[in-house]
Protein backbone atom coordinates (compact mmCIF):
# COMPACT_ATOMS: atom_id res chain seq x y z
CA UNK A 1 0.00 0.00 0.00
CA UNK A 2 1.45 3.51 -0.89
CA UNK A 3 1.68 5.88 1.45
CA UNK A 4 2.41 9.68 1.01
CA UNK A 5 2.51 12.24 3.55
CA UNK A 6 4.20 15.57 2.55
CA UNK A 7 4.98 18.22 4.52
CA UNK A 8 4.56 21.99 2.43
CA UNK A 9 6.65 24.34 3.49
CA UNK A 10 9.03 22.52 5.49
CA UNK A 11 11.20 26.15 6.98
CA UNK A 12 14.38 26.83 8.39
CA UNK A 13 16.87 25.88 6.05
CA UNK A 14 18.14 27.73 3.14
CA UNK A 15 17.23 26.93 -0.23
CA UNK A 16 14.64 24.05 -1.89
CA UNK A 17 14.55 20.47 -0.59
CA UNK A 18 12.28 17.52 -0.58
CA UNK A 19 13.14 14.02 1.24
CA UNK A 20 11.68 10.58 0.08
CA UNK A 21 11.75 7.53 2.39
CA UNK A 22 10.96 4.27 1.00
CA UNK A 23 9.35 1.39 3.06
CA UNK A 24 9.61 -2.33 3.03
CA UNK A 25 6.31 -3.92 3.20
CA UNK A 26 6.61 -4.39 6.76
CA UNK A 27 6.60 -0.89 7.07
CA UNK A 28 10.26 -0.57 7.95
CA UNK A 29 12.45 2.09 6.15
CA UNK A 30 14.45 0.18 3.44
CA UNK A 31 15.69 3.44 2.13
CA UNK A 32 15.70 7.32 1.87
CA UNK A 33 16.53 10.18 -0.24
CA UNK A 34 17.38 13.95 0.30
CA UNK A 35 16.58 15.95 -2.75
CA UNK A 36 17.72 19.12 -3.71
CA UNK A 37 15.16 20.37 -6.77
CA UNK A 38 16.87 23.77 -7.49
CA UNK A 39 19.39 24.52 -10.21
CA UNK A 40 21.00 27.49 -12.18
CA UNK A 41 23.95 27.06 -14.02
CA UNK A 42 26.52 29.33 -12.65
CA UNK A 43 29.42 26.84 -13.60
CA UNK A 44 28.00 27.14 -17.30
CA UNK A 45 26.66 30.36 -17.67
CA UNK A 46 29.94 32.42 -16.57
CA UNK A 47 31.92 31.02 -19.61
CA UNK A 48 32.47 33.98 -21.57
CA UNK A 49 33.07 36.61 -19.20
CA UNK A 50 35.98 38.51 -17.25
CA UNK A 51 37.25 36.38 -13.85
CA UNK A 52 37.59 40.42 -12.47
CA UNK A 53 33.07 40.18 -12.87
CA UNK A 54 33.33 36.85 -10.91
CA UNK A 55 33.02 38.24 -6.94
CA UNK A 56 30.04 40.01 -7.59
CA UNK A 57 28.65 37.34 -9.65
CA UNK A 58 29.64 34.37 -7.40
CA UNK A 59 28.40 36.26 -4.38
CA UNK A 60 24.71 36.51 -5.67
CA UNK A 61 24.97 32.75 -5.30
CA UNK A 62 23.71 32.86 -2.10
CA UNK A 63 22.52 36.16 0.44
CA UNK A 64 23.43 34.11 3.76
CA UNK A 65 27.22 33.96 3.13
CA UNK A 66 28.10 35.79 0.09
CA UNK A 67 31.54 36.48 1.75
CA UNK A 68 32.43 33.36 1.54
CA UNK A 69 31.87 33.37 -2.56
CA UNK A 70 33.45 36.82 -2.32
CA UNK A 71 36.32 35.29 -0.31
CA UNK A 72 37.02 31.97 -2.69
CA UNK A 73 36.56 34.26 -5.65
CA UNK A 74 39.13 37.02 -4.73
CA UNK A 75 41.40 34.32 -3.69
CA UNK A 76 41.21 32.32 -7.20
CA UNK A 77 41.38 35.89 -8.68
CA UNK A 78 44.87 36.68 -7.09
CA UNK A 79 45.93 32.85 -8.39
CA UNK A 80 45.21 34.17 -11.77
CA UNK A 81 46.92 37.29 -11.60
CA UNK A 82 50.05 35.43 -9.79
CA UNK A 83 50.43 37.96 -6.99
CA UNK A 84 50.47 38.39 -2.65
CA UNK A 85 48.41 40.79 -1.62
CA UNK A 86 49.40 43.03 0.70
CA UNK A 87 49.23 41.88 4.77
CA UNK A 88 46.75 43.86 5.73
CA UNK A 89 44.29 43.33 2.95
CA UNK A 90 44.70 40.05 3.87
CA UNK A 91 44.33 40.89 7.37
CA UNK A 92 41.06 42.74 6.48
CA UNK A 93 39.47 39.62 3.98
CA UNK A 94 40.06 37.41 7.36
CA UNK A 95 38.17 39.69 9.45
CA UNK A 96 35.36 40.13 7.54
CA UNK A 97 35.46 36.28 7.00
CA UNK A 98 34.93 35.48 10.66
CA UNK A 99 32.21 38.52 10.99
CA UNK A 100 30.69 36.09 8.93
CA UNK A 101 31.12 33.33 10.12
CA UNK A 102 29.74 34.85 13.46
CA UNK A 103 26.54 35.79 11.59
CA UNK A 104 26.00 32.81 9.99
CA UNK A 105 26.36 30.56 12.89
CA UNK A 106 24.17 32.61 15.04
CA UNK A 107 21.55 32.99 12.76
CA UNK A 108 21.75 28.88 12.48
CA UNK A 109 21.63 28.47 16.07
CA UNK A 110 19.01 31.04 17.09
CA UNK A 111 16.75 31.52 14.43
CA UNK A 112 16.79 28.42 12.47
CA UNK A 113 17.55 25.22 15.33
CA UNK A 114 16.48 27.45 18.42
CA UNK A 115 13.11 26.70 18.08
CA UNK A 116 13.99 23.24 17.81
CA UNK A 117 16.02 22.75 20.98
CA UNK A 118 14.15 25.43 22.91
CA UNK A 119 10.79 24.77 22.16
CA UNK A 120 10.77 21.24 21.38
CA UNK A 121 10.85 19.48 18.35
CA UNK A 122 7.29 17.84 18.75
CA UNK A 123 6.24 21.24 20.11
CA UNK A 124 3.67 23.06 18.12
CA UNK A 125 4.51 23.39 14.66
CA UNK A 126 2.36 26.98 14.96
CA UNK A 127 4.68 28.57 17.41
CA UNK A 128 7.70 26.25 16.43
CA UNK A 129 10.14 29.33 15.04
CA UNK A 130 11.74 32.51 15.73
CA UNK A 131 8.40 34.33 16.47
CA UNK A 132 7.58 31.73 19.61
CA UNK A 133 10.80 32.01 20.30
CA UNK A 134 10.52 35.97 20.67
CA UNK A 135 7.15 35.23 22.29
CA UNK A 136 8.48 32.38 24.81
CA UNK A 137 12.28 33.14 25.02
CA UNK A 138 12.70 36.68 24.43
CA UNK A 139 15.98 37.05 26.01
CA UNK A 140 17.12 34.61 24.33
CA UNK A 141 15.92 35.64 20.95
CA UNK A 142 17.25 39.10 21.22
CA UNK A 143 20.94 37.60 21.69
CA UNK A 144 20.68 35.54 18.59
CA UNK A 145 19.34 38.67 16.83
CA UNK A 146 22.49 41.08 18.54
CA UNK A 147 24.88 38.43 17.88
CA UNK A 148 24.05 38.23 13.85
CA UNK A 149 24.27 41.89 13.81
CA UNK A 150 27.43 42.16 15.33
CA UNK A 151 28.81 40.13 12.04
CA UNK A 152 26.88 42.20 9.61
CA UNK A 153 27.78 44.84 11.31
CA UNK A 154 31.72 44.16 10.93
CA UNK A 155 30.87 43.48 7.25
CA UNK A 156 29.32 46.63 6.71
CA UNK A 157 32.01 48.81 8.40
CA UNK A 158 34.60 47.09 6.10
CA UNK A 159 32.58 46.70 2.95
CA UNK A 160 30.36 49.47 2.26
CA UNK A 161 26.62 46.94 2.77
CA UNK A 162 26.23 43.38 4.89
CA UNK A 163 25.17 41.24 2.31
CA UNK A 164 27.29 41.44 -1.57
CA UNK A 165 29.37 44.32 -0.53
CA UNK A 166 31.45 44.86 -4.19
CA UNK A 167 34.74 44.89 -1.84
CA UNK A 168 36.79 41.62 -2.04
CA UNK A 169 38.92 42.04 -5.44
CA UNK A 170 41.77 39.96 -7.47
CA UNK A 171 45.03 41.63 -5.58
CA UNK A 172 43.19 42.31 -2.46
CA UNK A 173 39.98 44.32 -1.26
CA UNK A 174 38.64 47.90 -2.17
CA UNK A 175 38.93 50.25 1.09
CA UNK A 176 40.92 50.25 4.30
CA UNK A 177 39.71 49.93 7.46
CA UNK A 178 39.15 53.90 9.14
CA UNK A 179 40.64 54.19 12.76
CA UNK A 180 37.07 55.45 13.38
CA UNK A 181 36.02 52.07 12.16
CA UNK A 182 37.73 49.89 13.74
CA UNK A 183 36.62 52.04 17.15
CA UNK A 184 33.07 50.56 16.30
CA UNK A 185 33.96 47.16 16.16
CA UNK A 186 36.28 47.17 19.44
CA UNK A 187 32.93 48.49 21.23
CA UNK A 188 30.53 46.12 20.05
CA UNK A 189 32.64 43.26 21.12
CA UNK A 190 32.38 42.74 24.67
CA UNK A 191 28.63 41.99 24.35
CA UNK A 192 28.38 39.73 21.55
CA UNK A 193 31.65 37.74 23.42
CA UNK A 194 28.96 37.39 26.51
CA UNK A 195 26.48 36.47 24.23
CA UNK A 196 28.68 33.44 23.03
CA UNK A 197 30.11 32.66 26.73
CA UNK A 198 25.53 32.27 27.60
CA UNK A 199 24.82 30.26 24.50
CA UNK A 200 27.43 27.54 24.79
CA UNK A 201 26.46 27.70 28.82
CA UNK A 202 22.82 27.06 27.88
CA UNK A 203 23.25 24.10 25.63
CA UNK A 204 25.91 22.59 27.70
CA UNK A 205 23.45 22.71 30.07
CA UNK A 206 20.75 21.00 28.00
CA UNK A 207 23.00 18.31 26.39
CA UNK A 208 21.52 15.66 28.85
CA UNK A 209 17.84 16.13 27.82
CA UNK A 210 19.77 15.18 23.99
CA UNK A 211 21.00 11.98 24.89
CA UNK A 212 18.83 10.10 21.64
CA UNK A 213 19.79 12.52 19.33
CA UNK A 214 23.27 12.87 19.88
CA UNK A 215 22.78 9.25 19.46
CA UNK A 216 21.00 8.95 16.54
CA UNK A 217 20.75 12.25 14.37
CA UNK A 218 23.87 11.71 12.27
CA UNK A 219 26.07 9.52 14.16
CA UNK A 220 28.28 7.14 12.00
CA UNK A 221 32.07 7.16 11.06
CA UNK A 222 32.71 8.92 8.03
CA UNK A 223 36.11 11.02 6.73
CA UNK A 224 36.61 14.57 8.01
CA UNK A 225 37.81 17.55 5.73
CA UNK A 226 38.62 20.97 6.94
CA UNK A 227 41.02 23.84 6.46
CA UNK A 228 43.85 24.34 9.20
CA UNK A 229 46.93 26.92 9.28
CA UNK A 230 50.81 25.09 8.73
CA UNK A 231 50.89 23.91 12.40
CA UNK A 232 47.94 22.23 12.62
CA UNK A 233 45.36 24.93 13.88
CA UNK A 234 41.99 25.85 13.21
CA UNK A 235 41.76 28.29 10.13
CA UNK A 236 38.85 29.65 8.06
CA UNK A 237 40.58 31.88 4.98
CA UNK A 238 43.49 30.58 3.80
CA UNK A 239 45.74 27.25 4.98
CA UNK A 240 46.01 23.61 4.28
CA UNK A 241 43.63 21.24 3.48
CA UNK A 242 43.52 18.17 5.98
CA UNK A 243 41.08 15.24 6.08
CA UNK A 244 41.20 12.75 8.65
CA UNK A 245 39.33 9.20 9.17
CA UNK A 246 36.77 9.09 12.16
CA UNK A 247 39.65 7.49 14.67
CA UNK A 248 41.68 10.83 13.63
CA UNK A 249 43.95 8.65 11.58
CA UNK A 250 45.58 11.48 9.01
CA UNK A 251 45.12 10.99 5.88
CA UNK A 252 46.18 13.96 3.99
CA UNK A 253 48.34 16.33 6.87
CA UNK A 254 48.20 19.19 4.84
CA UNK A 255 47.45 19.28 1.16
CA UNK A 256 48.01 22.32 -0.73
CA UNK A 257 44.21 23.47 -1.66
CA UNK A 258 44.96 23.95 -5.33
CA UNK A 259 45.49 20.26 -5.86
CA UNK A 260 41.70 19.22 -4.26
CA UNK A 261 41.03 17.66 -7.70
CA UNK A 262 43.87 15.15 -6.96
CA UNK A 263 41.77 13.31 -4.01
CA UNK A 264 37.96 14.82 -4.22
CA UNK A 265 35.57 13.56 -7.18
CA UNK A 266 32.30 14.61 -7.67
CA UNK A 267 29.24 12.06 -8.55
CA UNK A 268 25.93 12.28 -10.18
CA UNK A 269 22.96 10.52 -9.19
CA UNK A 270 19.48 11.38 -11.35
CA UNK A 271 17.17 12.07 -8.23
CA UNK A 272 19.36 15.00 -7.05
CA UNK A 273 20.29 18.52 -8.55
CA UNK A 274 22.79 17.95 -5.77
CA UNK A 275 26.22 16.03 -6.86
CA UNK A 276 27.89 13.94 -4.41
CA UNK A 277 31.35 14.92 -3.73
CA UNK A 278 33.73 12.18 -2.31
CA UNK A 279 37.66 11.23 -1.56
CA UNK A 280 39.17 9.46 -4.16
CA UNK A 281 41.51 7.36 -2.55
CA UNK A 282 38.84 5.74 -0.26
CA UNK A 283 36.33 5.10 -2.54
CA UNK A 284 38.29 3.98 -5.39
CA UNK A 285 38.66 1.03 -3.46
CA UNK A 286 34.86 0.03 -3.94
CA UNK A 287 35.40 0.34 -7.77
CA UNK A 288 36.53 -3.57 -7.84
CA UNK A 289 35.37 -6.38 -9.39
CA UNK A 290 33.45 -6.41 -12.62
CA UNK A 291 30.37 -4.85 -11.67
CA UNK A 292 30.69 -2.31 -9.16
CA UNK A 293 27.94 -1.62 -6.19
CA UNK A 294 26.26 1.41 -7.68
CA UNK A 295 27.33 3.00 -4.14
CA UNK A 296 30.83 2.52 -4.47
CA UNK A 297 31.52 6.13 -3.93
CA UNK A 298 29.74 6.59 -0.22
CA UNK A 299 33.15 4.90 1.32
CA UNK A 300 34.45 8.29 0.17
CA UNK A 301 32.02 9.45 2.02
CA UNK A 302 33.15 13.19 4.10
CA UNK A 303 31.58 16.02 6.25
CA UNK A 304 32.72 19.60 6.37
CA UNK A 305 31.82 22.40 8.54
CA UNK A 306 32.06 23.17 12.35
CA UNK A 307 32.38 19.90 13.54
CA UNK A 308 34.89 18.66 10.92
CA UNK A 309 37.16 21.44 11.52
CA UNK A 310 37.12 21.39 14.84
CA UNK A 311 37.62 17.34 14.21
CA UNK A 312 40.66 18.08 11.86
CA UNK A 313 42.87 20.50 13.52
CA UNK A 314 44.86 20.35 16.49
CA UNK A 315 44.23 23.16 18.06
CA UNK A 316 42.10 26.03 17.87
CA UNK A 317 44.89 28.90 18.47
CA UNK A 318 42.53 31.45 20.71
CA UNK A 319 42.94 30.64 25.28
CA UNK A 320 38.82 30.56 25.28
CA UNK A 321 38.11 28.52 22.03
CA UNK A 322 41.14 26.04 22.93
CA UNK A 323 39.39 25.75 26.46
CA UNK A 324 36.08 24.79 25.41
CA UNK A 325 37.39 22.48 22.14
CA UNK A 326 38.99 20.39 24.97
CA UNK A 327 35.36 19.78 26.80
CA UNK A 328 33.96 19.00 23.47
CA UNK A 329 36.74 16.74 22.97
CA UNK A 330 35.57 14.60 25.68
CA UNK A 331 32.63 13.95 24.05
CA UNK A 332 34.36 11.14 22.07
CA UNK A 333 35.00 8.42 24.80
CA UNK A 334 36.27 5.60 23.24
CA UNK A 335 36.74 6.87 19.34
CA UNK A 336 39.66 10.41 19.54
CA UNK A 337 36.66 12.31 17.44
CA UNK A 338 33.07 13.86 17.43
CA UNK A 339 31.21 11.45 15.37
CA UNK A 340 27.93 12.92 16.06
CA UNK A 341 26.30 15.15 13.94
CA UNK A 342 23.98 16.56 16.65
CA UNK A 343 27.13 18.35 17.96
CA UNK A 344 27.66 20.78 14.95
CA UNK A 345 25.25 22.60 17.17
CA UNK A 346 27.93 22.98 20.01
CA UNK A 347 30.92 22.89 17.40
CA UNK A 348 28.92 25.67 15.90
CA UNK A 349 29.26 28.35 18.71
CA UNK A 350 32.58 27.02 19.90
CA UNK A 351 33.55 28.71 16.80
CA UNK A 352 31.56 31.79 17.04
CA UNK A 353 33.85 32.03 20.01
CA UNK A 354 37.27 31.27 18.25
CA UNK A 355 36.32 33.83 15.61
CA UNK A 356 35.25 36.82 17.88
CA UNK A 357 38.30 36.30 19.64
CA UNK A 358 40.69 36.44 16.71
CA UNK A 359 38.10 39.52 15.76
CA UNK A 360 39.43 40.85 18.85
CA UNK A 361 43.12 39.97 18.40
CA UNK A 362 43.39 41.39 14.69
CA UNK A 363 41.54 44.89 15.61
CA UNK A 364 44.52 45.68 17.84
CA UNK A 365 47.43 44.79 15.32
CA UNK A 366 48.81 48.06 14.54
CA UNK A 367 49.04 47.53 10.87
CA UNK A 368 45.04 46.58 10.22
CA UNK A 369 44.10 50.52 9.19
CA UNK A 370 47.70 50.41 6.75
CA UNK A 371 46.17 52.39 3.26
CA UNK A 372 47.72 49.77 1.08
CA UNK A 373 45.56 47.02 0.12
CA UNK A 374 45.26 46.15 -2.96
CA UNK A 375 48.01 44.35 -5.16
CA UNK A 376 47.90 45.44 -9.25
CA UNK A 377 48.68 43.17 -11.72
CA UNK A 378 47.38 41.67 -15.26
CA UNK A 379 46.88 37.92 -16.21
CA UNK A 380 49.72 35.57 -15.01
CA UNK A 381 48.33 32.35 -14.81
CA UNK A 382 46.09 30.76 -16.57
CA UNK A 383 44.16 28.49 -13.82
CA UNK A 384 43.20 30.19 -10.58
CA UNK A 385 42.20 28.10 -7.71
CA UNK A 386 40.45 29.50 -4.29
CA UNK A 387 39.31 27.74 -1.51
CA UNK A 388 38.16 29.14 2.03
CA UNK A 389 36.05 27.68 4.92
CA UNK A 390 32.40 29.00 4.18
CA UNK A 391 30.19 28.33 7.55
CA UNK A 392 29.11 25.82 6.36
CA UNK A 393 32.33 24.34 5.50
CA UNK A 394 34.93 24.12 2.31
CA UNK A 395 34.52 26.12 -0.37
CA UNK A 396 36.32 25.61 -3.67
CA UNK A 397 36.26 28.13 -6.85
CA UNK A 398 38.20 27.30 -9.56
CA UNK A 399 38.81 29.21 -12.73
CA UNK A 400 40.68 28.64 -16.26
CA UNK A 401 40.96 32.24 -18.81
CA UNK A 402 42.49 32.78 -21.51
CA UNK A 403 45.50 35.40 -22.04
CA UNK A 404 42.61 37.86 -22.28
CA UNK A 405 41.29 36.95 -18.89
CA UNK A 406 37.98 35.52 -20.15
CA UNK A 407 37.07 32.08 -18.59
CA UNK A 408 37.15 29.05 -20.26
CA UNK A 409 36.20 27.00 -17.45
CA UNK A 410 34.69 27.29 -13.81
CA UNK A 411 34.31 24.48 -11.36
CA UNK A 412 32.49 25.60 -7.92
CA UNK A 413 32.28 22.73 -5.27
CA UNK A 414 30.09 24.54 -2.40
CA UNK A 415 30.04 23.90 1.60
CA UNK A 416 26.59 22.20 1.30
CA UNK A 417 27.48 19.72 -1.44
CA UNK A 418 30.49 17.94 0.37
CA UNK A 419 27.88 17.15 3.43
CA UNK A 420 25.46 15.44 0.64
CA UNK A 421 26.63 12.07 1.53
CA UNK A 422 26.29 12.79 5.05
CA UNK A 423 23.24 14.62 5.22
CA UNK A 424 21.18 11.37 2.78
CA UNK A 425 23.15 9.17 5.80
CA UNK A 426 21.56 11.41 8.47
CA UNK A 427 18.23 11.58 7.18
CA UNK A 428 18.09 7.65 6.60
CA UNK A 429 19.38 6.81 10.29
CA UNK A 430 16.62 9.19 11.80
CA UNK A 431 14.16 8.30 10.06
CA UNK A 432 14.92 4.45 11.10
CA UNK A 433 15.26 5.22 14.71
CA UNK A 434 11.67 7.16 14.53
CA UNK A 435 9.13 5.71 11.84
CA UNK A 436 10.10 1.62 12.14
CA UNK A 437 7.04 0.35 14.04
CA UNK A 438 6.07 3.27 15.86
CA UNK A 439 3.07 5.88 14.72
CA UNK A 440 3.97 8.66 12.32
CA UNK A 441 3.09 12.36 13.19
CA UNK A 442 4.33 15.83 12.53
CA UNK A 443 7.11 15.73 15.36
CA UNK A 444 8.69 12.81 13.97
CA UNK A 445 9.08 14.61 10.40
CA UNK A 446 10.39 17.53 12.10
CA UNK A 447 13.06 15.16 13.84
CA UNK A 448 13.78 14.08 10.07
CA UNK A 449 14.21 17.73 9.20
CA UNK A 450 16.38 18.70 11.85
CA UNK A 451 19.04 16.04 10.93
CA UNK A 452 19.10 18.05 7.23
CA UNK A 453 19.28 21.61 9.92
CA UNK A 454 22.26 20.21 11.97
CA UNK A 455 24.65 20.84 8.56
CA UNK A 456 22.75 24.37 8.24
CA UNK A 457 22.91 23.43 4.31
CA UNK A 458 22.53 26.10 1.91
CA UNK A 459 21.23 24.63 -1.08
CA UNK A 460 20.80 27.30 -3.01
CA UNK A 461 24.45 27.98 -2.58
CA UNK A 462 25.07 24.42 -3.27
CA UNK A 463 23.17 23.45 -6.50
CA UNK A 464 24.68 27.42 -7.10
CA UNK A 465 20.18 27.73 -7.69
CA UNK A 466 17.76 30.46 -6.70
CA UNK A 467 14.85 29.98 -4.21
CA UNK A 468 13.59 29.69 -0.69
CA UNK A 469 12.57 26.84 0.89
CA UNK A 470 9.67 24.67 1.09
CA UNK A 471 10.69 21.27 1.91
CA UNK A 472 8.64 18.30 1.10
CA UNK A 473 8.55 15.24 3.14
CA UNK A 474 6.67 12.55 1.47
CA UNK A 475 6.74 8.73 1.82
CA UNK A 476 5.46 5.94 -0.75
CA UNK A 477 6.47 2.40 -0.29
CA UNK A 478 9.17 0.33 -1.82
CA UNK A 479 7.00 -0.16 -4.86
CA UNK B 1 0.65 31.80 -5.02
CA UNK B 2 -1.48 35.17 -6.95
CA UNK B 3 -4.77 33.53 -6.55
CA UNK B 4 -4.18 32.63 -2.61
CA UNK B 5 -2.50 36.23 -1.94
CA UNK B 6 -4.28 39.62 -1.24
CA UNK B 7 -0.59 41.50 -2.04
CA UNK B 8 1.93 40.12 -4.25
CA UNK B 9 5.42 42.07 -4.16
CA UNK B 10 8.31 41.77 -6.35
CA UNK B 11 11.06 42.06 -4.14
CA UNK B 12 14.68 42.08 -4.90
CA UNK B 13 16.25 42.58 -8.13
CA UNK B 14 16.27 39.17 -9.44
CA UNK B 15 12.52 38.87 -9.16
CA UNK B 16 12.23 42.67 -10.53
CA UNK B 17 14.77 42.40 -13.44
CA UNK B 18 15.47 38.85 -13.67
CA UNK B 19 19.32 39.62 -12.67
CA UNK B 20 22.17 37.57 -12.23
CA UNK B 21 19.75 33.94 -13.09
CA UNK B 22 18.83 35.82 -16.52
CA UNK B 23 22.50 35.03 -17.44
CA UNK B 24 21.51 31.11 -18.24
CA UNK B 25 18.73 32.18 -20.88
CA UNK B 26 20.94 32.22 -23.61
CA UNK B 27 22.02 29.10 -22.87
CA UNK B 28 19.44 25.65 -23.31
CA UNK B 29 18.35 24.26 -20.80
CA UNK B 30 20.35 20.48 -22.19
CA UNK B 31 23.16 22.30 -22.55
CA UNK B 32 23.29 23.81 -19.49
CA UNK B 33 22.23 20.47 -18.01
CA UNK B 34 25.08 18.44 -19.77
CA UNK B 35 27.59 21.16 -19.22
CA UNK B 36 27.12 21.03 -15.53
CA UNK B 37 26.96 16.75 -14.93
CA UNK B 38 27.96 15.31 -17.90
CA UNK B 39 32.05 14.70 -16.39
CA UNK B 40 30.34 12.52 -14.03
CA UNK B 41 30.43 9.23 -12.99
CA UNK B 42 26.76 8.43 -12.75
CA UNK B 43 24.08 9.37 -14.27
CA UNK B 44 23.07 12.73 -14.76
CA UNK B 45 19.37 14.45 -13.05
CA UNK B 46 17.49 13.84 -16.51
CA UNK B 47 14.70 11.18 -17.91
CA UNK B 48 11.32 10.39 -15.89
CA UNK B 49 12.64 9.60 -12.71
CA UNK B 50 14.43 13.18 -11.69
CA UNK B 51 10.93 14.86 -13.53
CA UNK B 52 9.09 12.43 -11.17
CA UNK B 53 10.87 13.77 -7.66
CA UNK B 54 11.80 17.63 -9.19
CA UNK B 55 10.22 20.26 -11.03
CA UNK B 56 11.62 20.38 -14.56
CA UNK B 57 13.51 23.88 -15.54
CA UNK B 58 11.62 26.34 -17.44
CA UNK B 59 13.37 27.18 -20.40
CA UNK B 60 14.25 31.16 -19.35
CA UNK B 61 14.34 32.85 -15.94
CA UNK B 62 12.40 35.49 -16.43
CA UNK B 63 11.07 38.72 -13.69
CA UNK B 64 8.07 37.85 -11.72
CA UNK B 65 5.60 40.52 -13.29
CA UNK B 66 6.14 38.91 -16.69
CA UNK B 67 4.17 35.47 -15.23
CA UNK B 68 2.10 37.61 -12.61
CA UNK B 69 0.90 40.75 -11.67
CA UNK B 70 2.38 42.50 -8.89
CA UNK B 71 0.99 45.04 -6.42
CA UNK B 72 4.61 46.76 -5.87
CA UNK B 73 8.84 46.70 -6.65
CA UNK B 74 11.15 46.49 -4.25
CA UNK B 75 14.68 47.34 -5.89
CA UNK B 76 18.08 46.14 -4.61
CA UNK B 77 20.16 43.38 -4.21
CA UNK B 78 19.45 42.91 -1.52
CA UNK B 79 16.60 45.47 -0.82
CA UNK B 80 17.88 47.73 2.07
CA UNK B 81 16.27 47.88 5.50
CA UNK B 82 15.22 51.28 5.07
CA UNK B 83 13.13 50.41 1.74
CA UNK B 84 11.48 47.34 3.33
CA UNK B 85 10.47 49.07 6.19
CA UNK B 86 8.94 51.98 3.65
CA UNK B 87 7.17 49.66 1.79
CA UNK B 88 5.94 47.57 4.60
CA UNK B 89 4.09 50.76 6.58
CA UNK B 90 2.82 52.18 3.14
CA UNK B 91 1.21 48.46 3.11
CA UNK B 92 -0.12 48.52 6.05
CA UNK B 93 -1.70 51.49 5.71
CA UNK B 94 -3.15 50.49 2.73
CA UNK B 95 -1.39 53.14 0.78
CA UNK B 96 0.66 52.48 -2.82
CA UNK B 97 4.01 51.99 -2.18
CA UNK B 98 6.14 54.65 -3.11
CA UNK B 99 9.93 54.51 -2.87
CA UNK B 100 11.97 57.73 -3.05
CA UNK B 101 14.42 58.40 -5.93
CA UNK B 102 16.91 57.02 -4.11
CA UNK B 103 15.56 53.60 -3.01
CA UNK B 104 14.34 52.79 -6.82
CA UNK B 105 18.77 51.86 -7.45
CA UNK B 106 19.40 48.16 -8.46
CA UNK B 107 21.91 46.84 -6.99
Amino acid sequence: MTKTITIDPVTRIEGHAKITILLDDDGQVADTRFHVVEFRGFEKFCEGRSFWEMPGITARICGICPISHLMASAKAGDAILGVNIPPTAAKLRRLMNWAQTVQSHALSFFHLSGPDLLLGMDSDPATRNVMGLIDKYPDVARNGIRLRRFGQKVIALLGGQSIHPAWTVPGGVRDPLSDENRSVIRRMLPEALDITGLALDMLKDALDSYRDEEAMYGNFPSLFMGLVTPDGGLEHYDGLLRIVDADGNVLEPGLTPARYREVIGEAVEPWTYLKFPYYKPMALRGLTGESPHPNWYHAGMYRVGPLARLNVCDFAGTPRADAELRVFRRLAPRSKLVNNSFHYHYARLIEILFCLERIAETVEDPSITNDRVRSHAAVNNLVGVGVSEAPRGTLFHEYHVNEDGILQKVNLIIATGNNNLAMNRTVKQIAQFHINGKKLDEGVLNRIEHGIRLYDPCLSCSTHAVGHMPMVVEMVDAN
Amino acid sequence: MRERSKLVVSFGDCAVTGNVPTLRNTLGVEDLLTAVYHEGPGQFPRGDEPIGVMPELLPKVLPLHQVIAVDAFLPGCPPSADRIWTAVSSLLAGEQVVLKPEMRRFG
